[in-house]
């Protein structure tokens, strides 16, 4: 199973190929935003119930699902921009 | 299952009508004759990334995971019924007779297949060359 990403890369490479490599700790995010996470989905399990019981085909639970989805799918991304009067390039990368 | 299978089962169940059938199983015997062809044919084997890369004067190089459009497929699945209708009447207003509500996972995992074998490659008068592919 797929999870979130846990690091944002940013990295500076100069023009003799020295890198500077910042990791930032997305799972630090995460771990702040599991409690109201975890109040979301408890909130639209709610509503869900509700829905269910209006004969309404939409389902919340699986719009977060969406979301996480999409989420997971950031991990790997990769941009790198170079300027060649600039001498160096900036990375950002998603893990 | 195997994709033929898979095929005959929709359409057995009436997801697909018989000429998407016949287009699908066409496509797949093309892409099993491909594969046999050349063995180890990036067309067998789904991309992973799509990598956009411009040099010159200014270099970039994006990796962009092909899990996305999946991930997005999924929203698509979110839109209501009669929103759906509006999309559809104003895409048809446009010139596309097209609804939206037909596309399936499945389509999306063979367009990714298939955007394996795409490459576009723009070169400039500047010296600046931009190219589009999919790989691992």
């Amino acid at each position: 199973m797929k999870c979130p990403p846990m690091f944002m890369a940013l990295s500076f490479i100069s023009h003799s190929g020295a890198k500077i490599r910042i990791p930032l700790p997305l799972f630090l995010i995460w771990t702040l935003l599991l409690p109201i996470i975890f109040l979301k989905i408890i909130l639209f399990l709610i509503v869900d119930f509700f829905l269910f019981l209006l004969h309404q085909d939409f389902r919340m639970i699986s719009l977060l699902g969406a979301f996480y989805g999409l989420l997971c799918s950031l991990r790997g991304l990769k941009v790198k921009v170079g300027k060649k009067r600039a001498h160096g390039a900036i990375e950002i990368r998603i893990d | 299952m195997s994709d033929r299978n898979r095929i005959l089962k929709m359409l057995a169940e009436g997801k697909i009508t018989v000429e998407e059938a016949d287009e699908l199983l066409t496509a797949l015997t093309s892409g099993i004759s491909k594969g046999t062809a050349s063995s180890g044919s990036s067309s067998s084997k789904s991309p992973a990334y799509l990598f956009v890369q411009v040099t010159g004067e200014d270099n970039v190089d994006i990796r962009i995971p092909l899990g996305l459009l999946r991930a997005g497929m999924k929203f698509t699945s979110l839109i209501p019924a009669h929103a759906a209708e509006h999309i559809n009447r104003a895409m048809k207003e446009n010139g596309m007779n097209f609804d939206i509500s037909s596309i399936k996972p499945e389509h999306v995992d063979e367009l990714i297949r298939h955007l394996g074998d795409m490459e576009i490659n723009v070169k400039a008068k500047n010296g600046e060359n931009v190219r589009v592919y999919c790989g691992e």
